[in-house]
């Protein structure tokens, strides 16, 4: 795997968040849902394209009482990732992101 | 979870260090989306005609117009437009639904399941994934047959809110026929959207302030069978059966169950003070929480039970006010412009609406539990009587226009921006939206 | 501040009030036709010694039977009107209600519903309320002009009976009324 300086990871993660950003349509969080973050691991193709399906690998702030709420979560996560494939990215780095963890973190949207 | 724990400790450490191997996978932080509508695709499934739904139309076509309507009504969804329609036996390709932008698919087979009964299998896809994220068979009677759509869209409401849907409940309203004077007031029962009416008084006596207890079979309502002395009456809306309370002396209002339905606050006025009381319906005792001058009314429970918001005039105009359920620890909420009266607490228990007078206006709002975040979200000329659906996401309240126009019933989302008329035919005020059907 | 359990003291004939409520799904069992109304507490005081003093002739002669129309006739209407959000009487109303008590202090076996009522033009909770406190100022006043309290029944209908719509003033003004009712009239169909 090609070394990677610590910009070119950053644009890297700069430019997979901008081309997902606009495809994540979270659902509306209320004070009761508490804090809740998913974390999705996917794999690319050369293409940008998806590989299989995405995979749920982490549920942080579940509760009892927002079950439902981090399910809605994660179904708008999952569909984000597929509507926004294939992504656009620099094809001479593709070894640094053929493999991407995505932690969606609905703390800034209001 | 390790890997993201070692490359947090990493990341100090390779910035000393450049170039570096790249370790794992890349890691990216998404914190922002888009708060819009998920386009959201429910094609007509044909099934043919089928005994006893939808007047002979074709069920399938009518149940997913049921659907489309459903979602559409709450702001949250946003139809992909699809020209055609399949046959129940179709393979459906995701293909063309996801190049119309499409995100969930929604697709509903009705056929007939013998002895009267209409069976509906609703399903939701993710187009991109091209996998299904909740199905359901939904079997009803066919004289409901409406039901059944509202079910499904009850299930598309749930996977992609996480909040219980609203649209397989019941509604109350108070029905005006004939001219002023001389009105007569029946309360009517319906659909949430307006459909299936039942007549549940005739005419004869007054009747005001309908609210469900919990659930959908039980409704307490101010009746004027004698205009002398007007009761609070509960009924239970199988067995038929009415119950007047007893109270004490006063002309008792605003009456609403508490989330158990063990109980009913109300307000009682008396040598021109009113206070909220609470009357528990298995010992029939009665409790005064309230004891101010002036005006007390519309109490109204947290969901948890934990606290009653309500309005009062003590402090000059109406403004809204929480207490304890014994009435103690009673603070005032509501500071924004205007008056405050009419106060729901949401089943959800994030928010109270209420109805806002202003500027010689009425008007819907919304705000937390602590007054803050106050929202007006209806800008009509007399907007009351707001009315919470069970999912905490949409309200329906009672609208005037100016001048002598018949009052009708409206379904907002809580943006305000989402709004339409409900199809209640004549004059119809004071809504009530039940809890989840049986 | 403390709540307060409080009895219930009037006892009504009838808990189960059985009014033309139809199933919503299931056929129910026949519904009763609801009990009439049966006032509690003593009879109607005679009054004697203040009623004595009134001109009793100007009020009715032996031919004119007691009834709404004499009432009203009498006392120039039944109907009294508020300011908005008050239920404070205006020397209007004062002058009517004067009248009113005088007929029914000449009627001591007539009872009467004092029925408040209010305009359209703020919340339905509170506008119970307020009517509430409108038949109770009338009541207060009556009694005060010697008409025994026992005699004189407190309701409200909010702004649920209104008798001009529209959004307007003029239209609204006329909803800011209390009404007195004569109950126990021979014949006199309930009000």
């Amino acid at each position: 795997m090609a070394g990677l300086s610590i910009r070119q990871r950053t644009n890297l993660a700069d430019m997979i968040r901008s081309q997902i950003t606009p495809c994540w349509n979270p659902p509306q969080a209320e004070d009761n849902s508490g804090h809740v973050t998913i974390v999705m691991r996917i794999r690319l193709g050369r293409d940008g394209g998806v590989l299989g399906t995405p995979a749920l690998s982490r549920i942080g702030g579940q509760t009892a009482a927002n079950g439902a709420y981090a399910n809605a979560l994660a179904g708008s996560v999952r569909r984000a990732i597929l509507r926004c494939a294939p992504l656009r990215l620099p094809p001479e780095l593709y070894d640094a992101w053929a493999d991407v963890e995505l932690n969606f973190d609905p703390r800034d949207i209001s | 979870m390790r890997r993201s724990i070692l490359s947090a400790v990493l990341v100090p450490l390779v910035a000393l260090a450049s170039p570096l191997r790249a370790e794992g996978p890349l890691h990216v932080d998404i914190t922002q989306g888009v708060a819009s509508p998920l386009l959201i695709a429910v094609p007509d499934i044909l099934s043919g005609s089928i005994p006893d739904v939808a007047g002979g139309e074709d069920a399938g076509a009518a149940l997913a117009k049921i659907v489309r309507a459903d979602l559409v009504s709450t702001g949250l969804y946003r139809l992909v437009p699809f020209d055609g329609h399949y046959a129940i036996a179709d393979e459906i390709a995701f293909a063309p639904f996801a190049r119309a932008g499409a995100q969930a698919l929604v697709l509903g087979r009705a056929r007939p399941a013998g002895n009267n009964l209409l069976a509906y299998d609703c399903a939701l896809y993710d187009v991109f994934g091209a996998h299904v994220e909740a199905s359901q068979r939904i079997i009803v009677a066919t004289a409901q047959w409406r039901r059944a759509a509202h079910k499904c869209a009850d299930m598309v409401f749930a996977f992609t809110t996480g909040d219980p849907g609203h649209f397989d409940t019941r509604m109350l309203v108070a029905a005006q026929d004939g001219a002023i004077p001389g009105q007569r007031t029946r309360l009517v029962s319906m659909d949430y959207d307006g459909a299936n009416p039942t007549e549940l008084t005739q005419g004869k006596e007054l009747v005001a302030t309908p609210r469900f207890g919990p659930g959908s079979r039980r409704i307490v309502f101010l009746s004027y069978v004698d205009a002398a002395a007007p009761r609070l009456v509960v009924a239970d809306l199988d067995s038929g059966s009415t119950t007047a309370l007893k109270l004490p002396e006063g002309v008792p209002s605003a009456p609403r169950f508490s989330p158990d339905g063990a109980t009913i606050l109300f307000s009682l006025a008396h040598d021109g003070d009113a206070d909220i009381y609470a009357v528990n319906l298995a010992s029939n005792s009665v409790r005064q929480l309230t004891s101010e001058a002036g005006t007390d009314t519309s109490p109204s429970f947290a969901p948890d039970g934990s606290a009653i918001v309500f309005e009062s005039n003590r402090s000059g105009d109406s403004q809204l006010y929480v207490m304890a359920p014994d009435g103690s620890d009673q603070r005032r909420v509501s500071f924004g412009a205007g008056g405050h009266a009419s106060p729901v607490w949401s089943p959800r228990g994030d928010l109270i609406a209420f109805t806002q007078m202003g500027d010689g206006a009425l008007r819907i709002g919304i705000m937390k539990p602590d007054g803050t975040r106050e929202r007006i979200i209806t800008s009509g000329s007399r907007d009351e009587d707001p009315s919470w659906g069970m999912s905490g996401r949409a309200i329906m309240f009672q609208r005037t226009a100016a001048g002598s126009a018949l009052p009708k019933i409206w379904l907002t989302d809580l943006t305000g921006k989402v709004q339409q008329p409900v199809a209640v035919s004549g004059a119809a005020s004071e809504p009530a939206w039940s809890g989840k059907r049986p | 501040m403390r709540a307060r359990w409080i009895r219930t003291g009037r006892g009504l004939t009838c808990l189960v009030l059985c009014g033309a409520l139809a199933s919503c799904q299931r056929p129910t069992q026949p519904l009763l036709p609801p009990p009439l109304f049966e006032f509690q507490g003593p009879s109607p005081e005679p009054l004697a010694s203040r009623e004595n003093n009134l001109p009793a002739q100007e009020i009715r002669d032996a031919d004119t039977p007691a009834t709404m129309e004499d009432f009203e006739r009498y006392a120039g209407t039944i109907r009294i009107l508020f300011g908005r959000g008050s239920a404070e009487l205006t020397p209007i109303a004062r002058a009517v209600l004067d009248r009113q008590a005088a007929w029914l202090r000449a009627h001591p076996d007539i009872r009467a519903s004092l029925q408040g009522h209010a305009d359209e033009l703020a919340p339905r909770e509170q506008q119970f309320a307020l009517g509430e406190k409108r038949a109770a100022a009338m009541k207060f006043y009556l009694t005060a002009r010697g008409v025994a309290p026992q005699r004189l029944f407190v309701t409200s209908f909010g702004r649920e009976r209104p008798v001009a719509t529209g959004s307007d003033e003029a239209s609204q003004s006329q909803n800011r009324r209390g009404e007195t009712v004569l109950l126990g009239l021979p014949g006199l169909s309930r009000p």
